[in-house]
């Protein structure tokens, strides 16, 4: 199945992520120090990688549920780092052509497989840091349900979504002390944000349960203490909710948020 | 799972150990993960039933025993060990274009390159869990620093072979990431679980790197001597695709003028399948093997003398076996 990227959706996005330019500045050029001189290789080369805005959705969302719970601090950038490692190696392990030329196997095969390993390589090194280390076995895991969901077709890319912007507001909320029952809202709203992320984005057909996880995301996120943030993010889920109703639903006000 | 002479010592002296490893490997890999008639548990239970030496797990249990020995908590790490070494060696036969391993079609030609990096992702993801449930930091940095080397090793190999040029130093930098890193990280496991000393922790990590190296060398000159049925791989695979090892570099360093521009050439076309007899030749009568066979050795020798701090007991005589049984990859 192709996807087609819903220009709107993507451009609401690059919007949101304005509001953190100087964290996610800093968290790119950390992780291009960090993974360190690599051979270039066409377009999946790693500085092009990282340079691109579509690899930093879940990262965006654990800076915005850490303003929300508390202020971003150290840890948060840390693990802002890790999740646009995720989102590129998840990219790059997500498929892989199954019929290739001779003159396309290094761009198409051998490159993907190793940058993906390396990342992942370099993930674990970072969360085997006093720091990160609480949130190790959290993304072990994910990865193992992710990648047996993949093998076996019971996980697409939608449910990848989900599962990596929950890991995203987990890590986001954890990173500023939030209380326990407040990092488990915070994954149930980063589960649903991220499928209607995904089905907005790509123009998927509206279904009844994507109208419930609306509504699951907009309760949670309710729930969530009022901060500056917040606004934003009910703002985008609106403007999600109309992108797959296909029409237009008024704004609610931000102080319903606030 | 181990061969040859080696195997009855190992059976004697280690034996139930290695089939507890066995057993978690099977438990961990089909019982957790759904009712294990899936293809998933299939594509693990295929991957395990081919065989393999096993050496990493041997050498992690072996380690452990300089410290204070815990079966239980020892056998998960080794078995953790193995995975990885299973997700390293499934994506090498995806890069590769592989189509034999242990003489049975790799789980790419069978499954897909899809399936393939997926379950070899899982396999090292579930490693790294394992190893994360000790929550001890030491032994996460371990391995996840040995996975950054590995795939490091690799890419220099990968960047090598592009530019069709290589020399023993970069030889040797990416045999130590790819090969070594695993065996250095296996015995430091087993001495860093059971808290061995400092000197033997020191001493094994030592030991592991010699061995991985001087193992690499021996499989890297059995690529170019051995034939298709007794590897249980495709031979020369490693010229095919325009890898250059270390007997390779030796002849293009010190062979004949006309012998060098002989071989380039030759290598130049065997991706088409051009006369690798004569490569071989070539390489023999040089001296190129018996070069390459010489720094496995040398290896190997530093392997055991970095053994003689510790204790002279069984164990330590068991590990020195292994040595010498990697040199003449007589397992």
């Amino acid at each position: 199945m192709a996807y087609y990227p819903n220009k709107e959706v993507d451009a609401m996005f690059n919007e949101a992520l304005r509001c953190f330019d100087a964290e996610l500045g800093y968290i790119k050029r950390t992780n291009l120090v960090n993974i360190g001189k690599l051979p270039p290789w066409g377009v999946k080369d790693f500085g092009t990688l990282i340079s691109r805005e579509e690899h930093l959705g879940p990262t965006m969302l654990c800076l915005f549920l850490a303003s929300i719970f508390g202020v971003i601090n150290k840890t948060t950038l840390k693990l802002g780092c890790v999740l646009q490692l995720l989102d590129i190696a998840l990219f790059l392990h997500r498929k892989l052509p199954s019929v290739v030329s001779c003159k396309d196997l290094r761009d198409e095969i051998q490159y993907p497989v190793l940058l993906g390993d390396l990342l992942y390589s370099k993930i674990y090194a970072e969360l085997s840091s006093e720091e990160l280390s609480q949130n190790l076995l959290q993304v072990s895991s994910l990865l193992c349900d992710i990648h047996r969901g993949v093998a076996l077709t019971e996980v697409g890319p939608d449910l990848i979504e989900g599962f990596l912007n929950k890991a995203a507001c987990i890590m986001g909320a954890g990173s500023v002390g939030a209380n326990q029952a407040d990092v488990a809202h915070a994954g149930d709203f980063g589960y649903q944000f991220g499928l209607l992320r995904f089905k907005a984005e790509y123009n998927l057909d509206y279904l009844p349960e994507t109208g419930s996880g609306w509504s699951t995301a907009w309760r949670t996120l309710e729930k969530m203490p009022p901060a500056q943030g917040k606004p934003l993010l009910g703002n985008i889920l609106i403007r999600m909710g109309a992108a797959l109703l296909k029409e237009n639903i008024v704004t609610l006000p931000d102080e319903k948020l606030c | 799972m181990l061969t040859g002479a080696l195997e009855k010592l190992l059976c004697e002296h280690l034996g139930r150990e290695i089939c507890l490893v066995e057993d978690y490997l099977q438990s961990n890999l089909f019982s957790n993960i759904g009712d294990g008639c899936d293809g998933f548990s299939m594509g693990c239970r295929y991957f395990l039933a081919s065989g393999g030496k096993r050496l990493r797990p041997v050498l992690t249990l072996l380690s452990a025993r300089y410290g204070a020995y815990d079966e239980e908590r020892i056998v998960p790490i080794a078995a953790a060990l193995e995975m990885v070494h299973m997700a390293s060696l499934i994506h090498d036969d995806i890069i590769d274009s592989a189509d034999l391993r242990r003489g049975k079609p790799t789980i790419s030609r069978l499954e897909g390159r899809d399936f393939a990096l997926h379950l070899g992702a899982f396999l090292f993801a579930r490693a790294l869990t394992i190893i994360g449930e000790y929550r001890n930091r030491g032994l996460n940095s371990m391995l996840a620093a040995a996975g950054v080397q590995m795939c490091k090793g690799e890419i220099g190999q990968l960047a090598a072979t592009s530019e069709f040029s290589s020399d023993y130093q970069h030889y040797f930098y990416n045999i130590k990431r790819k090969t070594a890193a695993l065996f250095c990280v296996s015995c430091q496991a087993g001495a860093t679980a059971a808290k061995a000393q400092e000197t033997a922790r020191k001493a094994l990590a030592a030991y592991g790197h010699y061995a991985g190296m001087a193992y690499q060398i021996a499989d890297d000159i059995l690529d170019l001597t051995t034939d298709e049925k007794s590897a249980g791989k495709p031979v020369s695979a490693d010229l095919q695709r325009g890898t250059v090892t270390l007997p390779v570099i030796y002849l293009l360093k010190h062979g004949k003028r006309a012998t060098q521009k002989e071989l380039i050439a030759m290598i130049k076309s065997a991706e088409n399948g051009s006369d690798m007899t004569r490569i071989k030749e070539m390489l023999c009568e040089s001296g190129a093997f018996a070069f390459a066979q010489r720094i496995a050795e040398k290896y190997i020798a530093k392997a055991i003398q970095a053994s003689e701090v510790l204790p002279v007991c069984q164990t330590t005589h068991l590990l020195r076996a292994i040595a010498l049984a990697i040199a003449g990859r007589n397992m």
